[in-house]
């Protein structure tokens, strides 16, 4: 009886204890339910970091250039430079000096003034080997930078110091500041590269007091929501990592009365499906992702916005590799992939086939193109002469199976599977799939040992060099063993070079990487970007770049004259979103303009 | 019961060390690093990297620096960094340091943040659960081989036989697309984690009324049952008195693998959710190569599944005084 | 105590209960429709016909066969080879028609269906191998052995269960694929066999537990006693007195192990890291479907095909493992 009492009791103990746990675990973790944000959208992947100096990513850039504002900023449909902290600048006749003049009033948000100072101390934090900035080398243009950023004497710590780097900060009249950069050569494009989010200043004041403060932890620490000063349109409310980030409006920001939205949230969600069902439940306003399966009907839709984006995809071919390094093995394959198919029911969201290094959307750009028959058939049987003329296929020695490299993703995958089903069935190749995990295919990549591995490009400027640069004789990004000094030469030369000389000479370039081929060029990449229809402020452009500083919401009125205005025939959707509205206080509904 | 909990507490820390440190070196044989990416760094740049993360250290350095009182840092005044930054403290100081992938922030910000929304998903999953399945059971078995039963039984094969995701997708589709009564994914409020914890304790309901159905159909046919009826006593009162507990034990020992069962498969219903838990950082720690993050990560599973293990002994020991023989 | 009448009479009560009979036919059925797969009139489970949407299934009495048939791209092993050959020449040009539709790629789903289950089937054959050989013989020589032997080995075995799965699979698949081009040569050992490897060698690890519990409570038991004191070597009680008798306990475990282990590989193939293109599993059907469910447009086959084959075959085991744990009980058998 006694024991029958004490497990009894035994168990009373128990239960109670687990029903209170568990009432607790749920109300702690259950949440706080925070209030909806004016705006919301899925921004892929965590950022890694919010410091603009070490950014590499997309979702961070797109973070940071809602918080900071550099010189110079994008016109958000057209790309041109804007003024941004610099009000007005001059350059000087042979294209080397500038001269930015700071805005007068703009404040970081915890009240210091903006200064020429702050950007010279900024990029000099961003060339400083210490930092480890990744996109440091923007600013090589820069005379004395490279010298700097590279010399490095002990503990790591730049032999030279930032005098000798021709970035000064000089007094305005009136108080204000100017910032002054020499180049080593001329380069058209120096204003572009300005509006990177990566040469973004930062306040020197808070990390200096992040360092007295926390000198074991200060790097995380500048960081964080609390701690964090900003400059742009947005400053940082709130930060979960793979939930959210929330920014809210900078009140303090020199144009805050054209900034229409209060709060925005930016959602980390892997799981394209989820993306997905979080647009059609009007969740988010926009996502720039979808499930391949999907695209053939969701282009039909209204708020399908695709334009053309400066990115390709392609395969690399490792040169080093017999019987890869033979020139004519490897157009035949070039010539033998189907892209139109790959185009039209693989991918299916507008992308082009690609026949160039450079997609051709680049503005303002005419390059090479591989040369290639009038059909894809004529294309197979070229490839099938060339492989016989390189002493393979029937008749000749039998080519190994070729191991096509790819990274865990089902679109490569796709795409992997219908180039080598082409080249088996046009070629009578073997082709074998090999499915790697991101580091290891990385890893792979740049040891050399694969066949054909998938890659692709994203450019950060409109610049064709970005795309040619990288397969100069040892780039870190080459990764295919390939080398040519005529190459080489005529990208130095095109560095020196103005327009419409530079272009020139890089479609020159373009034109031996296209005979030589150490890569396959396959499709040039197109947005697929669903944006609620109410979304107004977003546009199309070939950097995909949508800052948020424009965004506002439309009206009824505006909508129905929005669509009025839209091409007929796409699938009307519903929209979420304020019917009435939300326009930044400086600017009125836009119907009837 | 103290001897036993502090036995057991020592073979935690062993063995706390021992994953640890196997984990510790199995990570960093695996190739790609923390810092691999497309666009790939200049050498100096990724150097400087992985330098201020002491990446470039022997391994053994590395390895005594993570677990800690060797505060290395302060020893040497100019580390890659300039400033003498003390990158890692130490785990047995507390500090698991910063996460390689998520660089504004440290393991325990991250795992601060996450492992209380996990363990609330997974208590109210394995709550849920065990209530459904227990009710589910024994209405089963007290009307065996009717409608219900054949119902019940069914809808439990079902959970069982369907892998979580597909489970999870479904739900999603039924009740949170089609008819819009709860969220379709994310967080902020009790109604966020509602069908998050159904797709999680679904396959846990399932095997706790398979086990409490048959658990109590073995007690209600046993002479004791049969005494109590005979006795007079209302059929209530010998369902819940009688008859209950035998139907409980079965179910307290699969307690154990229930509880493992939701640790793993938050990995899948948190990624289709869009949940921050710490579910997301077990794999994609290591995908990323973070590697101090997947240590933590590795430490607290090993913490949590030998607590739960000790937490189920505990409970056997106390229902079934036989069970003290098996240490 | 289990001699040869005794195992007699435990089939004896397996096949006379009539659900374990319909679960052992339909397990049979599908174990040989999947060895006979490169046999069957079915579509290539893996050749591309690029199209854009998935098709719905046609019932079979609307269309049973059609003309055209892709063969198979992949390269097969002999057994595999010498079938598919056997099947060109019965059936020539002829195929099934899409009973269970077809995938945005134009793959036949019940082709993809038929070949998934061999990896399926594999994956729960290296589970039960690996549980069988290591588990058992581990457990039990834990249980019989001194106390502090017993604690050590169990304490590994806690260890072991304590290193998260995903990760070991992650580290082990990476680390594979580094020594993939050796491997393949030397051992012509390929992603798939270390996957397997993979998920056997976390499986032994609950059999391990269970069979040492149960060791340890037969220990006290007085044929043990009794083989002991008439001079029986450790390793013949092991193995005639010992290990027959945890076989009820063994089966329970392995009918809660396989299903487990199934799920297990659908899991690692929604993560990406199960087998690759172009075999086919379960795992990645049920993945693949899953992508399918979506307000805009809703192939519920490609959810419902992978979901029946898994649930069938789960159930069928599920259901199994209820017969044969009824059949070994020894209360049963004695009353």
């Amino acid at each position: 009886m006694a024991a029958a009492v004490s497990s009894r009791a035994h168990r009373r103990i128990v239960l109670v204890a687990c029903v209170s746990v568990l009432l607790a675990a749920v109300l702690a973790g259950g949440g706080a339910s925070s209030s909806p944000a004016d705006c919301a959208f899925v921004n892929g992947a965590e950022p890694a970091t919010l410091d603009p100096a070490v950014i590499t990513a997309i979702p961070e850039g797109r973070i940071v250039r809602a918080l900071f504002e550099g010189l110079v900023a994008r016109d958000p449909a057209t790309l041109e430079p804007r003024p941004g902290m610099a009000e007005s600048w001059e350059v000087s006749p042979d294209g080397l000096r500038y001269l930015f003049h700071l805005r007068r009033g703009a404040r970081w948000t915890n009240g210091d003034p903006v200064t020429a100072g702050d950007f010279a101390w900024s990029f000099e934090r961003l060339l400083d080997p210490r930092t480890a900035a990744a996109y440091a080398s923007q600013l090589f243009c820069v005379s004395g930078a490279r010298a700097f950023a590279t010399d490095v004497g002990e503990g790591g710590t730049p032999s030279r110091s930032f005098a000798t780097v021709a970035i000064r900060a000089l007094p305005d009249g009136g108080g204000g500041s100017a910032l002054e950069i020499v180049l080593e050569r001329p380069f058209p494009r120096f204003l572009d590269l300005l509006a990177c989010p990566q040469l973004s200043p930062v306040n020197r004041r808070s990390l200096e007091e992040a360092r007295a403060r926390s000198p074991g932890t200060w790097q995380i620490d500048w960081l964080r929501p609390g701690t964090l000063v900003t400059n742009g349109p947005y400053r940082l409310l709130e930060r979960r990592a793979n939930d959210r980030i929330r920014l809210g409006k900078n009140p303090g920001y020199w144009d805050a009365d054209h900034v229409a939205l209060e709060t925005i949230d930016a959602l980390a969600v892997e799981h394209l499906a989820t993306a997905v069902n979080l647009y059609l439940t009007g969740e988010v306003a926009w996502i720039d992702q979808q499930p391949a399966d999907l695209a053939s009907r969701l282009c039909l839709r209204e708020d399908f916005r695709s334009a053309p984006y400066l990115g390709t995809y392609f395969y690399r071919v490792n040169v080093a590799r017999p019987p890869f390094d033979d020139r004519r093995v490897r157009r035949a394959l070039a010539l033998a992939i189907d892209r139109e198919a790959i185009v039209r029911k693989v991918t299916r969201a507008g992308e082009q086939p690609l026949l160039a290094c450079v997609p051709p959307s680049m503005p303002g750009w005419r390059g090479a193109s591989m040369a290639h028959g009038a059909s894809f058939a004529d294309d197979v049987l070229e490839a099938r002469r060339l492989l016989a003329e390189a002493g393979f296929g029937p008749g000749g020695r039998a080519l190994p199976a070729i191991e096509i490299h790819y990274n865990t993703r089902e679109s490569h995958k796709d795409v992997a599977e219908v180039v080598a089903d082409s080249w088996r069935e046009n070629l009578g190749l073997a082709a074998r799939l090999v499915n790697e995990e991101w580091r290891v295919f990385l890893d792979t990549q740049r040891r050399l040992d694969y066949d054909v591995s998938r890659s692709s490009w994203i450019a950060d400027t409109p610049d064709p060099r970005g795309f040619l640069e990288i397969f100069t004789t040892g780039n870190e990004n080459n990764r295919t063993g390939w080398s040519d000094p005529r190459f080489d030469a005529l990208l130095s030369r095109s560095d020196a070079a103005v327009e419409p000389e530079r272009s020139r000479l890089l479609a020159e370039a373009e034109a031996i990487l296209l005979e030589e081929l150490p890569i396959l060029p396959i499709y040039a990449y197109a947005t697929k970007n669903l944006v609620d229809p109410r979304l107004g402020g977003f546009y199309d452009n070939a950097l995909d770049e949508h800052p948020l500083k424009a965004w506002y919401w439309r009206d009824d009125a505006e909508l129905a004259e929005v669509r009025a205005r839209a091409p007929a025939g796409a699938e009307r959707v519903a929209c979420h979103g304020p019917s009435r509205g939300r326009y930044a206080p400086g600017d009125s509904p836009r119907s009837g303009r | 019961m103290i001897p036993f909990l502090a036995r057991r507490l020592l073979w935690f820390a062993a063995t706390l060390l021992a994953v640890a440190t196997a984990s510790f070196f199995l990570m960093r044989a695996v190739p790609g690093g923390p810092f691999d990416a497309e666009r790939r760094l200049d050498p100096t740049i990724e150097r400087n990297l992985r330098a201020r993360y002491h990446l470039e250290w022997p391994l053994a350095k590395q390895y005594l620096a993570y677990l800690g009182p060797l505060n290395l840092d302060e020893r040497r005044a100019r580390v890659l960094g300039g400033d003498g930054t003390r990158v890692l403290g130490g785990v047995l100081a507390g500090d698991f340091g910063p996460s390689l992938r998520y660089r504004d922030q440290t393991v325990g910000d991250l795992l601060g943040e996450s492992l209380p929304l996990s363990l609330a998903l997974g208590a109210l999953a394995l709550a849920g659960a065990v209530a459904a399945g227990l009710a589910a059971g024994i209405v089963s078995a007290v009307r065996r081989g009717g409608a219900v039963d054949f119902l019940l039984r069914g809808t439990a094969a079902l959970c069982l036989a369907l892998p979580s995701f597909v489970l999870a997708s479904l739900l999603v589709l039924l009740f949170a697309l089609l008819l819009p009564i709860l969220p379709v994914a994310g967080t902020g409020g009790w109604r966020h984690l509602v069908l998050p914890a159904v797709a999680l304790g679904a396959p846990i309901a399932a095997n706790v009324a398979r086990l409490a159905r048959t658990g109590m159909l073995e007690t209600l046919s046993a002479e004791f049952v049969r005494a109590a009826r005979a006795k007079g006593l209302p059929e209530r009162i010998v369902l819940l008195r009688h008859a209950l507990p035998g139907a409980l034990l079965p179910v307290a020992s699969y307690l154990g693998p229930a509880a493992a069962g939701v640790l793993t498969g938050s990995l899948v219903v948190e990624r289709i959710f869009a949940i921050p838990g710490a579910g997301s950082h077990f794999v994609n720690s290591a995908l990323n190569r973070d590697y101090t993050l997947a240590m933590g990560v590795t430490i607290v599973y090993c913490a949590l599944v030998y607590g739960l293990n000790t937490a189920v002994d505990v409970v056997h020991r106390l229902l079934d005084p036989r069970a003290a023989e098996v240490p | 105590m289990t001699s040869a009448a005794g195992r007699a009479g435990v089939w004896r009560r397996l096949l006379g209960d009539r659900v374990s009979r319909a679960c052992l036919a339909f397990l049979g059925v599908v174990a040989l429709a999947s060895l006979a797969a490169p046999l069957l009139p079915l579509p290539s489970p893996s050749a591309l016909r690029l199209q854009d949407e998935p098709l719905p299934p046609v019932p079979p009495w609307r269309e049973l066969f059609r003309r055209g048939h892709r063969a198979d791209t992949r390269e097969l092993a002999w057994p595999d080879a010498r079938l598919a050959g056997l099947r060109e020449r019965l059936f020539g040009d002829l195929e099934t028609a899409p009973w269970l539709g077809t995938d945005s790629k134009g793959r036949d789903l019940l082709a993809r269906v038929v070949w998934g289950s061999r990896t399926s089937i594999l994956a729960a054959l290296a589970a039960g191998l690996a549980s069988l050989a290591i588990g058992v013989l581990y457990g039990a020589v834990a249980g019989l052995a001194g106390a502090r032997t017993d604690n050590l080995m169990m304490r590994a075995v806690d260890g072991l269960q304590s290193l998260p799965f995903v990760f070991l699979v992650i580290f082990l698949i990476g680390i594979v694929n580094a020594h993939r081009a050796e491997l393949a040569s030397r051992f012509g050992v390929g992603r798939e066999a270390v996957f397997f490897l993979v998920i056997g060698a976390v499986s032994w690890l609950t059999m391990a537990r269970v069979v040492r519990g149960q060791v340890r409570l037969l220990r006290r038991a007085p044929f043990v006693e009794a083989a002991h004191v008439s001079g029986a070597s450790p390793a013949r009680i092991l193995f005639v007195h010992v290990l027959p008798n945890v076989l009820p306990v063994v089966v329970a475990s392995l009918t809660l192990t396989i299903p487990s282990v199934m799920l297990t590989e659908a899991f690692l193939s929604f993560l990406g890291l199960g087998v690759e293109p172009p075999h086919v599993s379960w795992g990645i059907l049920a993945a693949d479907g899953v992508e399918a469910i979506n307000p805009v447009r809703i192939a519920w086959w490609l959810v419902a095909a992978p979901a029946a084959g898994l649930g069938s075959v789960l159930l069928a085991l599920n259901l199994l493992g209820d017969g044969l744990r009824d059949a070994l009980d020894p209360r049963t058998s004695r009353g």
